[in-house]
């Protein structure tokens, strides 16, 4: 029974195979030192491993397959001494080049050994792939994947987003252990996986260009290989914290602690036999005030009293009692109610067995979070939404020698997400969100059964009454399998790499908000709650459902029909020849995509049809949305100029699907939608196409010197079909005049110059400077852009505009001072200190103005008229992205030192995030252009409100100066990110290793 | 027994996956439950005049008969639960009329439901309720604390006289006068009151009384309900809590 189902495993496993093999190789040449003569039969092997290989009748040599990491090579040959080089380092997806000249043993007895260094420039990519290997994430100190990617040339880290050479965060893709892992569901883009900086053995950026194996991805690609398992045993153990008493809002030398933690350990080595090697690391890191805010504290009232002893009476215009009151404080630097808990496992197990190489790989994270983002709701923490996510990702890659140079890799894998957003306070139980009942055993005060507390009108800010409702209920449970096969085979000098993928997705949703009117539905009509609760929704409660993959009632389904699960797939076929003559490497490659959204359609767009008796969208006015083939061909070069100087050149098509949330909406929300003449900024995309890019690249690489090298890339991209806010207009007889729908709509062009240079550590310094100037301009910024110009005046834009998030010039500076061991005496031995300064140059915003509160209520009235997303009241003043934000600078400071405490070697560190605390302004008000004043108080619009009602209004100027004013609490609300950049944060650590 | 190394790759392989699958968020977990099943409480009380007793069934279930001036169940028993929801009540009175009556009894409410009228109008008797209370606000619970307090009573009026308007209702030295006469199936709201022995005295019809005394014990309510026609008047205390 296990033999077979051994066998059985196996095959499946290479029944299919994976789409993105990342594993490095090396390869080079052994010769006589003397004479150059090529050495055939030489033997080289990767110590510690069972790779290796023997030279050709040409001395030359390829071992295939490495995963990433450092190693050490040794060449051998009868009558030669043995050469070993140790520290070579192999990165996935290239080829390291490694030449051996060996003495005769006449000449010389003993064994050579070489300490092999990075080589400054990569002469085997055809595109800039950067990398930042473990040490230089060590050295970096920080703690997420993306702040380092945000230093790499070409790639904006802005308001949170992620932008690479000026495409939207969803054309960004994310792999860990070759495994797809980037967030299809969103268009902020970002990866599924969590993963630990320590268990990182590599991160590589990859700003396009990249061969045709790779795809789905039309902007970049970043790649996380995780460590392998050693052959003795390692642990090391990291903690780091900014606690230092000084809660709340208290300063420590200069700073405030924003309850930060994180706890790493790491283990790794071999298990039961040789052959088995595992690497394992956990983290756990708590936040306890995720928002860092400059002097978020409203300190004194215009008269000099203090807001923490003074009492502010609701007023009672929104229905409360007028005799209660509450003291507005809260801690310098932080908002209560914004924390963040999470808990990752990453981790590998190798099991080498030539001509069998297996590679399990997973990864962990349970992540709770509440934030309540808001200001107003600063007396009802209680009842801030949590989120609850579990991510696991397990991947199992195997290889399979089929001979000297040719190989099959196969993969399966497996993606789970399962997330909960809910009320911590009544967790899965629904009914008792809006349940006086239970809400007065905390004391809550509800005006009926199902209505909960009146906000507090204090001088016209709604601030949230304890236990008043704050959210309703989501539930999702997405996985995918993903498979896939590749051969490699080296024929002469072309690696041959054949393969192709599937990737098939589950995606489920439950979602339901306004829990009050769900409970007092149901409670007035009792017969149909019993009996057919599922009528009394479809016919009266559907607007607040929005559910596929689950049926009404929240049980998962996989039936065809209304609350089908989405299934998109994604398949893919691609062939790369990589022709290796001499140095010159040529990447031609023809990559064949298969993209089915499981998206909807209209059978005629222009005649959408609502069935007002069942609130549904009729089976027969809709159908599938359409599947796509599309052929993407890659070509690239790299060639050197001189032994120091590398050209390449790249030009390639790309095509991926859209983020898939703007087409996954459930039956009911989506006739909702349809069928209701109120605005959603957020509609649903019908049928959508793939994006299209198309992009060239042309590079060079100079070392000009032992010690430095730089690279200058120039890229040229045209993007299209990317997603925007569209008005479909209907024909005569709909139902509606018109309908608004996300469609493949925007097109850009985005251009810019890259340069890097390194410099190689000599005498204790070490560094690199990064910078980038880059244009990237098209139609509108991101999908709902536009919704303003093409709700107010029907126009589609399709001028270019510089978009939102072009930074023109960035960079970064970072330099390492370090002595070595045995270097500087006792005290100066094995100390590091390392700065960064990073730069930009500002982002472009429209100056703006408006007249009117609209539906904002006025502690909003800075911002627009309307609210979160809404710009219709919004009239540009002058060209759209004409102004532009200053220019931002920040320096970062880390020192660390390292001791030898018996056998362990213990690093403490310092790190300083802001070091001069600067008050960077990196987002604007529209209406003033400056970060200090949204100019509304000086409208004739507030002018009215207080005169018109100085009873409620009496000190809403004070108010208003001390919460927006002074501290972007209703910037920070509507916009979800603050106009300053964070303050001073102090970190100390120490990170343990045996 | 040594286990081979491949069949270990395999159980380490399911080994994490069972740990970490343990670890993940649960969302089987439903929010909704597919039914909800809500109940009410209902007694009814016959005060049909010139009907005699009434055979009830609700819903199509018999539940006994009940004198004129009487309450079903009986005044020592516990009010009825039933399903909320639309409910049809059917009362065959002795004189051999029948009638039937649809309504809805209101979710998590405890109710009378009082047959109310003259066996000799055209449209027979009719059926007025009375909600009193949430189900769940009984005297030992928190949210019933507001109801019952220490050393009161509650008292309401019920008028199911078919030709009477009730004007007012004196306990011990406490006159309360509604400001709108309370007509054929109205009631008054609870009015509260010290336990102990008063005598109770009612005006109707402007000027003329009905006096009685009764005993009015700490933590209850009570709805005095006038029934039959003016000239042979009738009351009944009726224990609701």
């Amino acid at each position: 029974m296990f033999p077979k189902l051994y066998k059985i495993f196996i095959l499946l496993m290479f029944a299919v195979s994976f789409v993105y093999a990342q594993n490095g190789r090396i390869s080079g040449t052994v010769t006589d030192k003397q004479t150059g003569e090529p050495l055939i039969g030489a033997n080289i092997i990767v110590v510690g491993t069972t790779f290796g290989a023997a030279t050709n009748v040409n001395g030359e040599y390829i071992i295939n397959n490495i995963p990433a990491g450092n190693y050490t090579v040794k060449a051998s040959y009868i009558g030669y001494q043995d050469v070993t080089v140790s520290n070579l380092t192999v990165n996935a997806g290239l080829t390291t080049r490694l030449n051996f000249e060996l003495t005769s043993s006449q000449i010389s007895t003993e064994e050579v050994v070489i300490i092999s260094e990075r080589p400054l420039i990569e002469k085997t990519s055809t595109n800039a792939k950067r990398i930042v290997d473990s040490d230089r994430l060590e050295e970096l100190g920080m703690r997420g994947v993306q702040e380092v990617v945000a230093l790499q040339p070409g790639v904006v880290l802005q308001n949170g987003r992620l932008f690479i050479r000026g495409s939207r965060p969803d054309e960004t893709g994310y792999t860990v252990e070759g495994a797809d892992v980037k967030d299809v569901l969103n268009r902020n883009g970002g990866s599924l996986v969590n993963v630990i900086p320590d268990a990182v053995q590599e991160v590589s950026v990859q700003a396009g260009g990249y061969t045709a194996e790779f795809g789905n991805a039309n902007a970049g690609i970043v790649s996380s290989e995780f460590k392998t398992g050693t052959n003795n045993y390692h642990f090391s153990f990291r903690s780091e914290t900014d606690n230092f008493g000084n809660y709340p809002g208290e300063k420590f030398l200069g700073t405030y602690s924003y309850g930060y933690s994180s706890n790493v350990f790491t283990v790794s080595g071999p298990t039961f036999t040789e052959k088995l090697k595992f690497f394992l690391s956990g983290e756990n890191t708590f936040s306890r005030d995720n928002p860092k805010f400059f002097s978020a504290n409203p300190e004194r009232f215009s008269d000099g009293a203090l807001w923490d002893t003074t009492k502010i009476f609701d007023t009672g215009v929104s229905g409360g009692n007028k005799n209660e009151y509450q003291i507005l404080k809260w801690g310098n630097a932080n908002l209560p109610g914004n924390m963040n808990n999470r808990y990752t496992a990453n981790g590998t197990l190798l099991f080498d067995n030539n001509p069998l190489f297996l590679r399990l790989a997973g990864a962990y994270s349970r992540t709770k979070s509440q934030g309540m983002n808001n200001i107003i709701n600063l007396f009802n923490t209680d009842r801030l939404a949590m989120t609850d996510v579990s991510t696991l990702l397990l991947n199992l890659k195997g290889t399979y020698l089929l001979g000297a140079n040719s190989f099959i890799e196969g993969l399966v894998g497996y993606y789970d997400y399962r997330g909960k957003t809910y009320d911590p306070m009544f967790g899965d139980d629904f009914l008792s969100y809006s349940d006086s009942l239970a809400a007065s055993k905390f004391g809550w005060v509800f005006s009926n059964y199902f209505s909960d507390p009146a906000d507090y009108d204090f001088y016209g800010f709604p601030f949230s009454r304890p236990g008043a409702v704050l959210t309703g209920y989501t539930k999702d449970h997405n996985n995918y399998l993903t498979a896939s096969l590749a051969y490699t085979g080296q024929v002469d000098i072309h690696a041959l790499k054949i393969g192709g993928s599937y990737q098939r997705y589950t995606i489920r949703r439950w979602q339901v908000g306004n829990p009050g009117n769900f409970l007092s539905t149901v409670r007035n009509n009792p017969d149909l709650a019993r009996d057919s609760l599922s009528t009394l929704i479809s016919t009266t409660l559907f607007a607040n459902f929005n559910n596929y993959g689950f049926d009404v009632f929240g049980n998962e389904t996989d039936e065809e029909g209304l609350f089908a699960p989405k299934h998109p797939v994604f398949a893919s076929a691609y062939i790369v020849d990589r022709i290796e003559i001499s140095d010159l490497i040529i990447n031609a490659g023809l990559r064949f995509d298969h993209i089915d959204m499981d998206s909807w359609a209209w059978v005629d767009p222009r005649l959408p049809v609502f069935d007002t008796r069942t609130n549904l969208i009729p089976d027969s006015a809709i159908t599938k949305g359409d599947k796509f083939n599309f052929v993407s061909p890659r070509l690239g070069f790299a060639f050197p100029i001189s032994d120091k100087t590398v050209f390449h050149l790249q030009y390639g098509k790309f095509v991926q699907a859209p983020s898939l949330d703007i087409a996954y909406r459930g039956v009911f929300i989506a006739a909702q939608q349809l069928r209701s003449a109120n605005l959603f900024t957020n509609p649903i995309a019908y049928n959508p196409n793939p994006i299209r890019t198309t992009q060239y690249e042309v590079g060079f690489g100079h070392q000009f010197s032992e010690y430095a090298a730089f690279d200058v890339t120039a890229f040229y991209k045209d993007i299209k079909g990317q997603i925007q806010y569209a008005i479909i207009p209907t024909r005569p007889g709909a139902f509606r005049a018109n309908y608004s729908a996300f469609v493949n709509q925007d097109f850009a062009t985005t251009k810019g110059v890259e340069l890097s240079l390194k410099l190689r550590r000599i005498s204790r310094v070490s560094g690199s400077i990064d910078y980038t100037f880059s244009s990237a301009e098209g139609t509108n910024s991101l999908s709902n852009s536009g919704l303003g110009s093409t709700e107010v005046n029907r126009n589609v834009p399709t001028v270019l505009i510089p978009l939102d998030y072009n930074q023109t010039h960035r960079g970064s500076i970072f330099l390492d001072y370090r002595f070595d061991k045995d270097d500087g005496g006792p005290i100066l031995e094995r100390l590091g200190l390392n700065m960064l300064l990073t730069f930009n140059s500002g982002h472009p915003f429209t100056y703006s103005q408006w007249t009117g509160l609209g539906q904002s209520s006025a502690w909003t009235g800075g911002l627009t008229p309307i609210g979160t997303g809404d710009t219709r009241g919004r009239r540009p003043i002058g060209p759209i992205n004409s102004a532009k934000t200053p220019w931002v600078y920040n320096i970062d400071l880390r020192i660390d030192k390292t001791v030898t405490i018996y056998n362990l070697d213990v690093n403490f560190y310092i790190q300083v995030f802001n070091l001069l605390n600067t008050k960077s302004v990196i987002n604007v008000y529209d209406k003033t252009g400056n970060a200090y004043d949204d100019g509304f108080l000086s409208t004739t619009d507030a002018q009215t409100l207080i005169q018109g009602d100085p009873g409620r209004y009496e000190r809403f100027a004070d108010l208003y100066r001390a919460i927006n004013l002074e501290n972007r609490q209703a910037a920070y609300a509507v916009y979800g990110y603050d106009l300053f950049g964070a303050p001073r944060q102090l970190r100390v650590g120490v990170w343990i290793n045996y | 027994m040594k286990i081979p190394y491949k069949h270990l790759v395999l159980l380490v392989f399911l080994y994490l996956t069972t740990v970490f699958f343990a670890g993940c968020v649960d969302t089987s977990v439903n929010p909704i439950p597919s039914s909800i099943d809500y109940s009410s409480q209902m007694k009814v009380v016959n005060l049909a005049t010139g009907a005699g007793s009434a055979t009830l069934t609700l819903n199509g279930q018999s539940l006994g008969a009940v004198s004129f001036g009487g309450e079903l169940p009986s005044p020592q028993a516990a009010f009825l639960t039933i399903p909320s929801g639309s409910k049809t009540l059917v009362a065959s009175f002795d004189n051999g009329s029948s009638k039937s009556f649809r309504f809805s009894a209101t979710t998590d409410y405890k109710f009378r439901a009082f047959l109310v009228g003259s066996a000799a109008d055209t449209a027979g008797p009719s059926l007025v309720l009375v909600n009193q209370r949430y189900i769940w606000q009984t005297k030992d619970s928190e949210s019933g604390k507001p109801l019952f307090p220490a050393d009161t009573a509650w008292i309401s009026v019920f008028n199911g006289s078919p030709d009477i308007v009730i004007n007012s209702i004196k306990i011990g030295a406490n006159e309360n006068e509604f400001s709108a006469p309370l007509e054929t199936g109205k009631n008054s709201s609870y009015l509260k009151n010290a336990a102990g022995n008063f005598t109770i005295e009612v005006t109707y019809n402007n000027t003329q009384t009905l006096s009685f005394s009764y005993d009015l014990s700490a933590k209850s309510r009570y709805t005095i309900a006038l029934y039959d026609e003016s000239a042979n008047l009738k009351y009944a205390v009726l224990l609701d809590d």
